[in-house]
């Protein structure tokens, strides 16, 4: 049997081969577009702002880092001058304190090269730069009080007992509650003989002399009299 | 602003001290020697600098002289060159100690001027001041003895500058307050037997000096501290020489 496929019986059609025909109804759909996130009315009209707002924290960021680096480059220009007077050769005391006391001026910057420059220093300039690190240490004395609780803690040679009996002093005048503990564990150092100094000539480590103990066990009773 | 004010206290920083001070000083921070003399410029003004030398040459070699009579002590002499305290009152008690805990027993510095004296006659004067570092520690904390003083030696210009340095000449002071200043610090440091030593030598060579009311009061201190010295041994548990012994006086003589 056969079907057309409009139902027409095609029997009486001449047998010649005629091409078959589909009458078929091809509906073409086009994909639908996809819909996107249907964001309220408000929120669409509030976008460039929001967009100008995070532009414009990623640009003060940027600007903020940039001058941050031009501040501390600015800080070490100014510094730099001041530490040469400050280390000159034959720097007076009233000069040595003013030029200490200005590094000061320039605040938790000048913490670094100040304990720096005490590492040797002498009769004239550990008075001064003792003082400068107390003034910057009352305005801010966690930038102060953290160095120099590393240089108590930890003990490598580099730094001498005439530093530590400085550190010691300082953290006395400024507000440093948290080397309290510290300090308690030094005195029981002291007291125990266990503090050694390091001998640069002989590259050994020696006992404290006993009058060196006893000077830094005045500095450290001060220490943790204060109030913390 | 910031380095506005910096610029500015540098100036006045720089600015101000033109005058003769204490300068840094290499020797004081000389880890080698726990025990040293300081010795800082003798100032002297231009018509009087033959003067200057002299009197520098002659304290170099009274402190030589020092340094070998304390024997046992590492006693070491130590130039500054262009360090000039002004006066007694530059060593306060930050200064004082600073010095003494790198090891300075002893500080002197000179001037050789011209002055006028009462009736307004023209005189040389050499001053020696001496600065005695344990001893000036007390000072500053409790006791009244001068730790740090001038000694003034004038002359008139007609006079030879070596008949002026004779006048000068320090080895016998400078020879007493090396044992003071050596048996207070020993002292402080409870080494017992050398501070009596020290101080009982002290107490001797004041009283072969003409004395200056500095010297009588340094040389009744240093009778005092050699009693402590015998009073501390007793009562150090750990010491067991022999100033524990009963007949030990408390007295030098």
């Amino acid at each position: 049997m056969r079907v057309s496929m409009d139902g027409v019986d095609d029997t009486a059609a001449p047998r010649e081969v005629a091409p078959h025909r589909v009458n078929a109804t091809v509906e073409l759909k086009q994909a639908e577009p996809e819909k996107g996130i249907d964001w309220p009315a408000w929120i669409q009209a509030i976008s460039p702002v929001l967009l100008a707002l995070v532009g414009l924290y990623f640009t003060d960021t940027v600007r903020m880092g940039f001058e941050r680096q031009q501040l501390q480059l600015a800080n070490a220009s100014g510094m730099q001058a001041l530490l040469v007077q400050l280390l000159g050769e034959k720097v007076s005391q009233t000069e040595a304190r003013a030029a200490a006391l200005t590094l000061a001026a320039f605040g938790p910057p000048a913490v670094a090269p100040l304990i720096t420059a005490l590492t040797d220093a002498d009769d004239v300039l550990t008075p001064a730069i003792e003082g400068a690190l107390r003034a910057i240490g009352l305005s801010e004395p966690a930038a102060v009080c953290g160095p120099l609780m590393s240089i108590l803690e930890h003990h490598t040679g580099r730094y001498s007992w005439l530093m530590h009996r400085s550190a010691i002093r300082i953290i006395a005048d400024v507000r440093c509650p948290e080397a309290r503990t510290l300090i308690q564990t030094y005195r029981q150092a002291l007291a125990a003989g266990t503090l050694k100094a390091f001998d640069p000539a002989s590259e050994e480590w020696k006992p404290l002399p006993p009058e060196i103990v006893d000077l830094l066990k005045t500095d450290v009773d001060r220490a943790l009299l204060e109030p913390k | 602003m910031r380095t506005a004010v910096a610029l500015l206290a540098v100036i006045v920083g720089t600015a101000a001290p033109a005058f003769a001070q204490i300068t840094r000083c290499t020797a004081v921070s000389d880890a080698t020697s726990r025990t040293k003399i300081i010795l800082d410029d003798i100032v002297s003004e231009a018509s009087l600098q033959n003067l200057m030398q002299t009197l520098t040459s002659r304290l170099n070699a009274n402190l030589e002289q020092v340094r070998t009579e304390l024997g046992g002590v590492q006693l070491q002499v130590m130039p500054c060159a262009g360090r000039r305290p002004t006066g007694p009152s530059d060593f306060n008690r930050t200064t004082v100690s600073e010095l003494n805990v790198r090891g300075v027993l002893m500080e002197i510095w000179g001037a050789t001027t011209e002055v006028k004296d009462q009736q307004g006659r023209p005189m040389n004067e050499a001053s020696i001041g001496y600065v005695i570092i344990p001893v000036r520690l007390d000072e500053l904390q409790q006791q009244p003895t001068p730790g740090a003083f001038v000694i003034p030696h004038r002359a008139q210009p007609s006079t030879l500058v070596d008949d002026l340095i004779k006048l000068v000449d320090q080895a016998g002071r400078l020879g007493a307050y090396a044992s003071l200043a050596v048996g207070s610090k020993s002292l402080r440091s409870s080494q017992w037997d050398e501070a009596r030593k020290q101080l009982c030598a002290a107490e001797a060579k004041f009283t072969r000096l003409k004395p200056t009311d500095a010297d009588a009061a340094l040389s009744k201190y240093a009778k005092k501290l050699a009693g402590d010295a015998v009073t501390g041994a007793r009562a150090d548990t750990q010491y067991t020489g022999f100033l524990k012994q009963e007949g030990v006086a408390l007295s030098c003589s």
